[in-house]
């Protein structure tokens, strides 16, 4: 009898140890996956937070900057206006996207600095950059670090009278199409250059401020040195840019364009102990 | 008086054993209980929360994406969110604006039930310029 009662007393023991040890395990497994749900909750929300940014950048950019992107499986393509009279609108609406963000979420701070000085979009994974001497300038700039392909396409059209295009070139196997087309007169060149030497064609236009229209002076340069391509306007009127980069054809990687500084957006949750730093994509292809 | 002492002793045994018994009986039975009450405190699960957070999150991207935040606009807002949001949910979008009226799709907030929330800053574009900055702030919960 009394060795039936303490084996019943120790079975019962064991299993009233065994649930509350077991409660005890379940518990602290909860606490865990509680603090892994918070945490991937505090992601979410930094995620959230940035990718409304982002978008807002994108929009800003297609609405006010006078920048079209055209892309292909094989080209990218940026037009706009040189000087770009878009500049000032793009750095107004981009101001006024930061002092409301700023001011209404302590969490996200930008830099956008060099975005509205030099408007530049980096394009992946080549790394290219494409950008201006000063946004609203004269002058943009295409800089692969390796060009990703064989050719570059350079189309200015405006109100200018062209006289002549004069070309400086290095021949080589890169193409370099290059099509002018003025009020009166075009200049269309199909050039084989060496994209690593200095090439130049600048083109020759009537002054548009010679009453006579005889006097002629340099409206725009053309310009790709050490696979860098400058097209600069000089003397010549506002007029519409296209500049195409070239990729190779096998190309099945996944291509971005992506809007400069890196560190555009800066959204950090300090509670949360979460961050993230980062840019907008304006177009993946 | 013998048998009667050994009868006294046995009495005692036995009503200390049946009290030990008792005892734990009711420790296993507290035992039991806590380890339910610890499963029925987790209702809805971090999983369901979760759940709830990353539909509140995909509708507002979607409304942003394809626009329809930039209507500023209840019932526009009110219908697509039927189109897109399951059944089994109710979400309530609110947008304040810099300078446009706020505005709200107004589903009552529930009490006692677990609300998912977030909110998401957007620009509203209309012909071809940037007109005004916004956050939409959305609560997600099971109908």
């Amino acid at each position: 009898m009394n060795r039936r009662a303490i084996l019943l007393t120790v079975g019962a023991v064991l299993i009233a140890s065994a649930i509350v040890g077991y409660a005890a395990l379940a518990a602290s497994q909860q606490s865990d996956v509680g603090k892994l749900a918070a945490q991937f909750a505090g992601y979410e929300r930094t995620a959230e937070a940035f990718d409304g940014v982002a978008q807002g950048f994108v929009e800003i950019f297609n609405t006010t900057s006078g920048i079209t992107i055209g892309t292909t499986n094989q080209t990218i393509r940026f037009t706009e206006t040189l000087p770009n009279t878009a500049s000032g609108t793009f750095s107004g609406a981009v101001s006024s996207w930061e002092s409301f963000l700023e001011s209404n979420e302590s969490a996200i701070t930008l830099s956008t600095g060099a975005l509205t000085s030099t408007l530049a979009i980096n394009l992946q994974p080549h790394n290219i950059n494409y950008s201006h001497d000063s946004f609203g300038g004269n002058q943009l700039i295409m800089s692969p670090s390796t060009l990703p392909g064989n050719r570059y396409d350079v189309n200015v059209t405006g109100s200018f009278i062209i006289v002549s295009c004069l070309e400086t070139t290095t021949s080589g196997s890169f193409e370099l199409n290059i099509i002018i087309d003025g009020t009166l007169g075009d200049c269309t060149k199909n050039l084989l250059v060496d994209p690593s030497a200095n090439n130049r064609i600048q083109i020759i236009i009537i002054d548009p401020a010679d009453p006579l229209g005889l006097a002629t002076l340099p409206g725009f340069d053309i310009n790709l040195n050490a696979t860098k391509l400058f097209v600069t306007r000089l003397n010549a009127t506002t007029a519409t840019i296209s500049t195409q980069l070239w990729y190779n054809a096998s190309g099945l990687e996944r291509r971005e364009a992506r809007l400069l500084p890196e560190t555009l957006i800066s959204v950090a949750f300090s509670r949360l102990g979460i961050s993230r730093t980062g840019t907008a994509i304006l177009r993946s292809w | 008086m013998e048998p009667h002492r050994f009868s006294n002793s046995r009495c005692t045994r036995r009503a200390f054993v049946l009290s030990l018994d008792a005892l734990l009986a009711i420790v296993l039975a507290a035992a039991i209980v806590l380890v339910g009450a610890q499963f029925a405190r987790q209702e809805p699960s971090d999983a369901i929360q979760l759940g709830l957070g990353q539909t509140g999150r995909s509708v507002a991207a979607v409304l942003e994406r394809e626009g329809t935040l930039d209507t500023l606009d209840a019932s526009q807002l009110r219908s697509r969110i039927d189109d897109l949001l399951p059944a089994s949910h109710v979400m309530r979008v609110q947008l304040t604006c810099q300078s446009a009226d706020a505005v709200s799709t107004n589903e009552t907030l529930p009490t006692r039930r677990f609300i998912a929330t977030g909110k998401r800053h957007f620009v509203v574009t209309s012909g071809g310029s940037v007109t005004d900055r916004c956050v939409a702030r959305w609560w997600v919960w099971n109908a």
